[in-house]
């Protein structure tokens, strides 16, 4: 039994360690994690620095507004496996079972979708390495080919244990791991769990992943309920995920642009 | 990168967290998706240990389940087969249980089962007005696939509506 005066100091101490921890590590100010009503040109812009924080806003790169429920049903992501075959951890994203089979609730999917395009976009406006993996014959070619038309790369193939973990061992050089891996399945062509997600855990390396009634959503940080193998649904995500690189990277060049003519008017 | 390999343990914004509290981290060294993790968390914190949600799953069922299931018990494999691709156009047997509720809708004294055998049996009159109406100008140049697939195809349906289905009878059978 702590002394209610004792616990009182110790309280007060927490609250000033964290208030110390946010103060240090802040660099995001103001985030405002909801969409503002009010019209993002009536904000006070004067105050603001020269090139606009993509962190304060809540769709900087309108990404949220490619999913769309209908879309994704008429894709198939909405089913699941037989019932038999279901993950426990997978309950809270199941809208029901319809004569044994599992049916995802795509208002949940679309709603994580959302959450995990708007992270990719920002880690490629960012400059950062994106790693598609996925490990099912019928569709990998469509993700090498998607990882090809955004500049990034892929892994669609057998994962060699320690390819994160023991990359300068086995590449024989030192090695620049991703900055995100996304994976459009994450089973391995037996149904054990893929070895990256671990992988990539280990290495804190953050990880966007489809995953159906008969995955764990667990280690993974940014997953998607949804099917994981038809390819019309893979289709979709390869299409929307796509977009929302493309659409980091443009609002990179953009920045930069920006930056340059201002610095040109500077120098004038 | 000094880091726990400990995957299992924390999500991996705590255990970097915890690596720039330390100092093991410099500040400026810090990844990439940190600031954008802690600008837009993800919704469930990704804990390996994550406890298990005790949702309980409901089984999903539609009103017109009980027709369909007559339907299909009474035509079977005779029902034709439908292209996955194609959205906009109704199945067969979405079709018949909209006919069959609409004349339910129209004569409430009817039952069930009388306003299915009523439905089908416009369907398949609905069937022979297609096939009078595809008949070619030129019949001597017909359309490829023409004689092959949708006369037998009509032809299946109509076998099995009225030669071995009399669903009146099948159905008083259950």
């Amino acid at each position: 039994m702590i002394h209610p005066c004792l616990r009182l100091s110790i309280n007060s101490r927490l609250s000033t360690q964290t208030h110390y921890l946010f103060k240090k590590l802040s660099t995001v100010p103001n985030v405002d994690p909801l969409p503002s009503t009010s019209n993002t040109e009536s904000k006070d812009t004067s105050q603001e620095p020269e090139v606009p924080n993509p962190l304060r806003y809540h769709d900087y790169f309108q990404v949220r507004n490619l999913v769309k429920v209908k879309d994704m049903f008429d894709a198939k992501v909405h089913l699941g496996h037989k019932i038999g075959s279901l993950d426990e951890r997978m309950k809270p994203y199941i809208y029901g079972v319809r004569q044994g089979q599992i049916i995802f609730d795509l208002d949940q999917s679309a709603e994580l979708l959302r959450d995990a395009l708007n992270f990719v976009a920002h880690i490629a406006y960012r400059d950062g390495i994106v790693l598609f993996v996925g490990q099912s014959a019928q569709n990998s070619l469509l993700i090498e080919k998607t990882a090809q038309d955004c500049q990034e790369f892929a892994h669609t193939r057998f994962w060699r244990q320690g390819m994160f973990t023991n990359s300068e061992k086995l590449f024989r050089a030192v090695t620049r791991l991703p900055d995100l891996v996304i994976l459009t399945n994450t089973l391995t062509t037996v149904l054990e769990p893929n070895p990256a997600i671990g992988e990539a855990a280990k290495m804190c390396i953050p990880t966007v992943g489809i995953v159906d009634s008969n995955c764990n959503p667990n280690l993974i940080t940014y997953p998607v309920p949804g099917n994981d193998d038809t390819p019309s649904a893979i289709q979709y995500y390869c299409q929307v995920f796509k977009t929302a690189i493309l659409k980091g990277k443009k609002a990179k060049q953009d920045t930069l642009k920006l930056l340059s003519e201002k610095q040109e008017v500077q120098h004038n | 990168m000094a880091s726990s390999r400990l995957e299992k343990i924390g999500t991996i914004f705590t255990r970097v967290t915890g690596l720039l509290r330390a100092g093991a981290m410099n500040v400026n060294e810090k990844p990439i998706w940190y600031d954008v993790y802690r600008a837009f968390p993800p919704k469930v914190e990704p804990l390996y240990s994550r406890p298990i949600a005790d949702v309980p799953i409901k089984e999903i069922i539609y009103p017109e389940d009980s027709i369909r299931a007559k339907l299909h018990k009474a035509l079977g494999k005779k029902m034709p087969g439908y292209n996955l691709l194609e959205k906009n156009r109704p199945t067969v047997s979405q079709k018949i249980i909209l006919q069959t509720l609409q004349h339910q809708k129209e004569d409430p004294s009817l039952s069930e089962d009388e306003a299915l055998a009523k439905a089908i049996e416009t369907y398949n009159s609905e069937i022979r007005q297609v096939k009078a109406d595809d008949i070619p100008e030129d019949f001597n140049k017909p359309k490829f696939g023409y004689y092959k697939t949708k006369p037998s195809l009509a032809n299946e349906f109509k076998r099995a509506v009225e030669t071995k289905v009399d669903v009146k009878k099948i159905l008083s059978e259950d």
